[in-house]
């Protein structure tokens, strides 16, 4: 005999939501006895529940670009969904070997000498451990965060051919490159350059604020002929 | 097996500790595909794909067009899944085999029996223990649709069709005195063993839109979609172990086969003879 068979009431996408049922005798909404929260769902309803978590990630964007006033919690709500996303993916890459981690780094096109630098290492440690020396535990999830870092921007669809777009200066006028800012630690800055979320400039508030009137400040901002400022290292020359 | 059987739909799904998001790893992406063998194909994951997958019974169990998604009541347009899922399918697009990070699917809208169904299952499951190595296995569910279709049926007269367990209550009581039912829904939960259970939801549906799985989604459905309105039911045979049991695929293969067999025993309690003569060992097409 089923266990119960009451009026059913369901919203949402089929099988990835709560079924309720309404008791003939309470009238109250339960949940049906021992009835999983998600059903087994069929790919297309999986593949849904897929979009709907990159949506998560894409409103984000969304509100950024479009809602000025809501920018700054709209980069607390990006921010926390790439740092939660960066995490997980890193620990699961960890799991892999680090030979291959390092090997799908040059695979994408990364120099070793940038891949040395963004993990915190020399060349010839990473030589030794694809050669099959064991990296430290610390060191081990450097490499898994620096590929997760690059799938991540790859992933949400706006960088293409990450190696060369991270050597690239963030900027015409600075010759800082995403891979600078990287192995200095400022991966939330390099994602929301990757992700247009912030214009060069507003990088350099962030990494140093006071870089217009510190004499210290190796930038220097100049008026183009169309009157729009530009910033570039003082080195550069006229 | 009948000759027209009212299964439109099966899935098997399998799920295991992973972050369902996360990119399927490159590598596991290129050598399932090897695994597979070459009479599968890789099926790209589109957007706004819209399928009606679920039971409308009357508008209250949903029957909400999936994929399309809309934020704030504006599309947004495609989401890029970032490699979140593969999915292969054969080449006459009735099966496909989707991973994830954290599920693997096996499904059909041609479903010809247990064994041939349960063989791509097997191949799947080794490939996914092979290459994702899972750590465990947090849930299996397999999944029936049915579309009985009679064309003789009346109004929502389903009582030579169905057994009165199918019908609503006191239905031909009701109908005898001139109140016959309009429609009803169902919605019944099973436990069918140890941290087993099957849900079967159940009801006449109508002639709009005609059908429980989308003719024109991702996977076909053999031959031309019959018109009218039809009873749908829908069986989800399930295990979620409380704990995370090892990953052992001839295991999930003997769960698998456990689950089918009460859904095949209430499918069966659930007809009449006259259905099964008149309608799935008719002659002719």
């Amino acid at each position: 005999m089923p266990e119960t068979a009451t009026t059913p009431i369901r919203t949402g996408v089929i099988g990835a939501t709560t079924t309720t049922t309404t008791t003939a005798f309470t009238g109250v909404e339960v949940d049906p006895p021992l009835r999983s929260a998600q059903g087994t769902l069929t790919t297309e309803e999986r593949v849904e529940e897929l979009r709907e978590r990159a949506r998560l990630t894409d409103k984000a964007g969304f509100l950024r670009n479009d809602t000025a006033s809501l920018s700054e919690r709209a980069a607390d709500i990006h921010h926390v969904s790439f740092s939660v996303q960066l995490d997980t993916m890193t620990t699961r890459l960890a799991t892999q070997s680090p030979v291959r981690l390092l090997d799908e780094l040059g695979d994408l096109g990364f120099a070793w000498r940038d891949i040395a630098r963004m993990v915190g290492v020399s060349v010839p440690a990473l030589r030794r451990w694809r050669a099959g020396e064991r990296p430290t535990g610390d060191n081990r999830r450097e490499i898994a965060q620096l590929l997760a870092f690059v799938k991540i921007i790859v992933d949400h669809g706006f960088v293409f051919e990450p190696a060369s777009w991270m050597e690239m200066p963030v900027s015409s006028a600075i010759a800082t490159t995403a891979i600078d800012l990287y192995s200095e630690g400022q991966l939330e800055i390099v994602f929301d350059l990757a992700t247009h979320n912030i214009t060069a400039e507003q990088a350099l508030d962030l990494i140093e604020p006071d870089w217009r009137t510190s004499e210290e400040s190796n930038w220097e901002v100049l008026v183009a002929e169309d009157g729009a400022p530009y910033i570039r290292p003082k080195h550069d020359g006229a | 097996m009948y000759k027209h059987p009212p299964v439109v739909f099966v899935t098997a799904e399998t799920k295991f500790p992973g972050n369902i998001g996360e990119p399927v790893p490159s590598p596991v992406q290129h050598a399932i595909g090897g695994v597979l063998g070459e009479d599968w194909v890789v099926d790209q994951v589109q957007p706004g794909i819209t399928v009606n997958l679920g039971m409308p019974f009357s508008g209250a169990l949903g029957g909400a067009a999936i994929g399309g998604g809309a934020f704030g009541g504006a599309s947004l347009g495609p989401t890029n899944l970032g490699g979140a899922m593969v999915r292969f399918a054969n080449r006459d697009r009735t099966m496909s085999v989707a991973l994830t990070a954290g599920t693997l699917s096996v499904e059909t809208t041609r479903y010809a029996n247990w064994d041939d169904f349960r063989a791509v299952l097997s191949v799947a499951l080794e490939a996914t223990e092979k290459l994702m190595r899972p750590t465990g296995v947090t849930r299996t569910g397999l999944r029936y649709i049915d579309e009985i279709r009679v064309g003789a049926v009346i109004g929502n007269d389903w009582s030579e069709w169905l057994s009165p367990a199918s019908l609503p209550p006191s239905a031909g009581l009701m109908a005898a005195a001139g109140w016959p039912p309009e429609t009803w829904t169902g919605l019944a939960h099973y436990q069918i063993g140890p941290d087993r259970h099957m849900v079967l939801r159940y009801g006449p549906q109508p002639a709009q839109p005609g059908f429980l799985v989308n003719p024109n989604g991702p996977l076909k459905r053999p031959g031309p979609l019959p018109p009218g309105a039809f009873f749908g039911l829908d069986f989800d045979a399930f295990w979620e172990p409380t704990g995370i049991p090892i990953w052992k695929t001839e295991d999930l293969l003997q769960t698998y086969d456990q689950l089918r067999v009460p859904v095949r025993s209430l499918f069966d309690s659930m007809i009449t003879e006259r259905l099964i003569a008149e309608v799935f060992e008719a002659e002719g097409e």
